[in-house]
């Protein structure tokens, strides 16, 4: 029913802001001693570049999907790029599952059992798939109004205990390009990779605006340098490095004494788990949609069920914390084929099809 | 048999019914109708003074009869749902003619009073009532432009009814007035005697938790949702104008909000929406503070709710669950009880109860003043059935926070956040923007 392209874009905010604030900053500060804005301009720059080719591609198809437009080039061609995506898009579930879970039990369930809480993220992540693509459109745009507030305010908020002198060298003089290929900064793209393929997927009734969508993709990019400078300026990089999740601790030095609550954590925290299991839910829902075009006999409930109980069952499976972050060095190569790859693929195709198109005008 | 005696014998049992015979101008004519729908000498007189000045002599029966109402033939079936309808038979027996008047009625309906659910502070308090004539003669009054179209339909084969469809023809989604129209036709026979069987019969979802329709028992609010473009469902005997579909916004917008000052009328609207997330959010928080996650709370305040509910014997979600349903009962209570008892239950429970709940150690201080404010806040929206649905979504916040505390609460959230994005009323998603339909500046 969305004609402006508004819920796309807003689903698209929704979902980067409930990764960018959790994993991403500890990433980044392994990955780098300085300069951090360098790493997350290039990056920023490979994802504003990747998505806009990915939705020019898309545009010029005039709106079929990314699974048709592969298939147009071949249905063994299609297989052979999708399937890495669907496996991509599982286990980035699974991380996300797991991490997430791991985070709340330690800030505020820490009698709670892990499965439990792993079965109510995926238990939600579960409804919202199921229920289909424009409600969860419209369920992103209610979060987004609902849930807006509170983080602006704790942002805003969190300023209080910055230290500017932290900011300086703003550029180191021996800076090198090594960074770019040190495995903790390729993990770290965890929050620019993958975010945007579910645009490729979305239903007609779901509008694409591209103006709108970089729009929304230039509004990401206050977050970017957020995440990572609130920690920077309130503990510095040798302090912040050594913390599993910086932005939290950063949010916890907070103190404001005319508020009801202790912890304004709590309130970040949650508003961003709200984005969070909407990322989870729209991530499932590529998952069903892959699937389902893989074996269209099966209705979608079963389909959706086994994938369900298939992912807890996986993300129950993994041991522990180590194995979770050995599982994002592994999946590197995927990631980069998701960021970089599908969307230049895409923007091929559609390019092509526009060429063949423009020509069988010309010739008629 | 004749006609008369056949109708005499299918109204055996019906005391009211009567047949007698009159003299108009030359001729002998039967009067056959229901004593407790028609004035019986006032239709006489009427009839009466109707003919005297007509020409005598060269009128036919048929003819005269034709003047006083409508030919119908003389048959059981054709005249029996006129005579029901409260209409008055005419029977010329000589000639065979009969013709079906419309007479004086007894006055078996209310007059236009004011609202008995919904309060106007700044507005008409004119009201609709039972009779669908009257109600759509008073929309009319307040829709004076050339664009409103109604459309009626006889609903129902044991007991039929007539449905009244209204829209403002120039503002209407004809997508959504087709498909309204569609499903009426095909539903036809089906019985509507309430908005439970409405709902079937436009194929609405029975077990939804949110009003599909949203009703109103003022004229201005049915005006302003057909210049909305909104469609407006009248059903003879029900004093409710019944608009579709429904939108989230409805809960919070009020026709009359347009009297008051522009800024107040948005600040008062900032003060449903904000009573309404107070009504499901906080009996939710209380039960994940105080059993799951008080470090959350200041000390100070942690240690205050701790002491209060020092004696108190089950755990929060045991306590806030059983005053809840106290709540329930009062609330349904004083909506049953006469008004000339309902304060009393008020008082019983409001002073009497809640005081001695909290001297007996059963429940805490802080729950009565936590449950008070939910139950008051959850009023604020516009029209009882949109509290009714913020009353069972608290339950569900309720169930979560006890197992997971904060992050229950947050999940409940999602989870009615995802139920609202899914609901549909009549193919427009429940969720969809205020401003339905673009041809509208002032949507509000």
């Amino acid at each position: 029913m969305d004609k402006s392209g508004y819920q796309a874009a807003i689903l698209y905010v929704v979902c980067h802001m409930g990764l960018i604030f959790f994993l991403y900053p500890s990433d980044l500060f392994t990955a780098m001693d300085m300069g951090h804005w360098i790493g997350i301009g290039i990056s920023y720059a490979l994802h504003a570049a990747a998505l806009f080719l990915y939705l020019k591609g898309l545009a010029w198809t005039s709106r079929k999907n990314v699974i048709d437009m592969f298939r147009s080039a071949g249905a063994l061609f299609a297989w052979l790029l999708l399937v890495p995506v669907f496996v991509y898009f599982g286990i980035a579930i699974i991380i996300t599952l797991r991490a997430y879970s791991e985070m709340l039990t330690l800030v505020f369930l820490s009698s709670t059992p892990l499965w439990a809480i792993q079965l109510l993220l995926i238990g939600i992540a579960f409804l919202m798939a199921w229920q289909g693509m424009a409600s969860m459109a419209r369920t992103g745009v209610l979060l987004a109004i609902l849930f807006t507030f509170p983080i602006l305010f704790v942002l805003c908020l969190s300023f209080q205990n910055v230290d500017w002198y932290y900011l300086l060298p703003i550029i180191d003089h021996e800076q090198t390009f090594r960074f770019l290929i040190k495995p903790d900064f390729l993990v770290s793209l965890f929050v620019y990779a993958g975010g945007f393929f579910f645009l490729g997927l979305l239903p007609a009734s779901i509008h694409i605006s591209i103006k709108k969508m970089m729009l929304g993709c230039l509004l990401l990019l206050p977050m970017f340098l957020l995440s990572v400078y609130l920690p920077l300026l309130t503990f510095g990089q040798a302090t912040a490095e050594m913390y599993e999740f910086p932005m939290l601790m950063t949010i916890d030095t907070v103190n404001i004494t005319w508020l009801l609550f202790d912890r304004i954590t709590i309130f970040f925290l949650l508003s961003l788990m709200a984005f969070a299991l909407l990322y989870l839910g729209v991530t499932l829902w590529v998952l069903l949609t892959l699937t389902k075009r893989a074996v269209p006999v099966i209705p979608n409930i079963y389909l959706l069920i086994v994938l369900t109980a298939g992912l807890f069952a996986i993300s129950m499976a993994i041991p522990n914390w180590d194995f979770l972050k050995k599982l994002q060095g592994w999946i590197i190569p995927l990631r980069m084929y998701v960021f970089l790859v599908v969307p230049l693929i895409t923007f091929i195709i559609g390019w092509r099809h526009k060429h063949k198109t423009s020509r069988a005008t010309e010739v008629t | 048999m004749e006609l008369k005696e056949r109708l005499a014998a299918y109204f055996d049992g019906n005391a009211d019914y009567f047949n007698v015979d009159i003299r108009l101008l030359q001729y002998q004519v039967q009067m056959i109708g229901l004593d407790s729908l028609v004035d019986l000498p006032q239709s006489i007189a009427s009839l009466q003074t109707q003919t005297s000045n007509l020409d005598h002599a060269s009128l036919q029966p048929a003819a005269l009869l034709n003047i006083l109402g409508k030919l119908v033939e003389p048959k059981l079936e054709a005249i029996v749902p006129d005579i029901m309808k409260g209409n008055l038979i005419l029977f010329e027996p000589k000639s065979g003619t009969c013709s079906s008047v419309l007479p004086i009625p007894k006055n078996v309906t209310r007059s236009v009073t004011s609202p008995e659910t919904e309060n106007t502070l700044y507005g008409a308090s004119s009201a609709f009532q039972e009779d669908v004539d009257t109600n759509i003669g008073i929309l009319r009054k307040q829709c004076s432009g050339a664009s409103m179209q109604v459309e009626t339909y006889k609903v129902g084969k044991h007991h039929p009814r007539s449905l009244f469809l209204i829209y403002q023809e120039d503002r209407v989604d004809s997508r959504l007035l087709r498909s309204v129209q569609a499903k009426i036709k095909e539903g036809q026979d089906q019985e509507v005697h309430h908005i439970q069987q409405l709902g079937n019969m436009l194929g609405m979802n029975p077990w939804s938790f949110l009003p599909s329709f949203n009703m109103t028992e003022l004229p201005q609010n049915a005006a302003h949702s057909l210049q909305q473009g909104k469609i407006v469902c009248m059903i003879d005997r029900y004093p409710f104008a019944i608009i579709l579909p429904s939108h989230i916004m409805d809960m919070f917008r009020l026709k009359d909000d347009y009297n008051y000052a522009l800024p107040f009328m948005y600040l008062i609207r900032l003060l449903r929406i904000i009573g309404a997330l107070i009504a499901t959010i906080i009996p939710g928080l209380y039960v994940a503070l105080v059993s799951v996650n008080p470090e959350v709370l200041r000390l100070q305040l942690a240690l205050s709710i701790a002491n209060s509910r020092q004696d108190v014997p089950y755990p929060a979600f045991v306590e806030t669950l059983l005053l809840l349903i106290v709540l329930e009962l009062i609330l349904e209570a004083s909506v049953r009880l006469p008004k000339s008892v309902g304060p009393t239950i008020t008082m019983v429970g409001g002073i009497i109860l809640g005081q001695a709940a909290v001297s007996a150690k059963l429940v805490s201080n802080l729950l009565i003043i936590v449950l008070a404010g939910t139950t008051i806040a959850s009023s604020t929206v516009v029209g009882f059935q949109n509290s009714v649905t913020l009353r069972v979504f608290k339950y569900v916040l309720i169930i979560l926070s006890a197992i997971y505390g904060m992050l229950g609460l947050l999940a409940g959230i999602v989870v009615v956040c995802a139920y609202l994005g899914h609901q549909t009323s009549m193919g427009v998603p429940y969720l969809s923007l205020p401003a339905f339909n673009k041809k509208d500046e002032r949507n509000g």
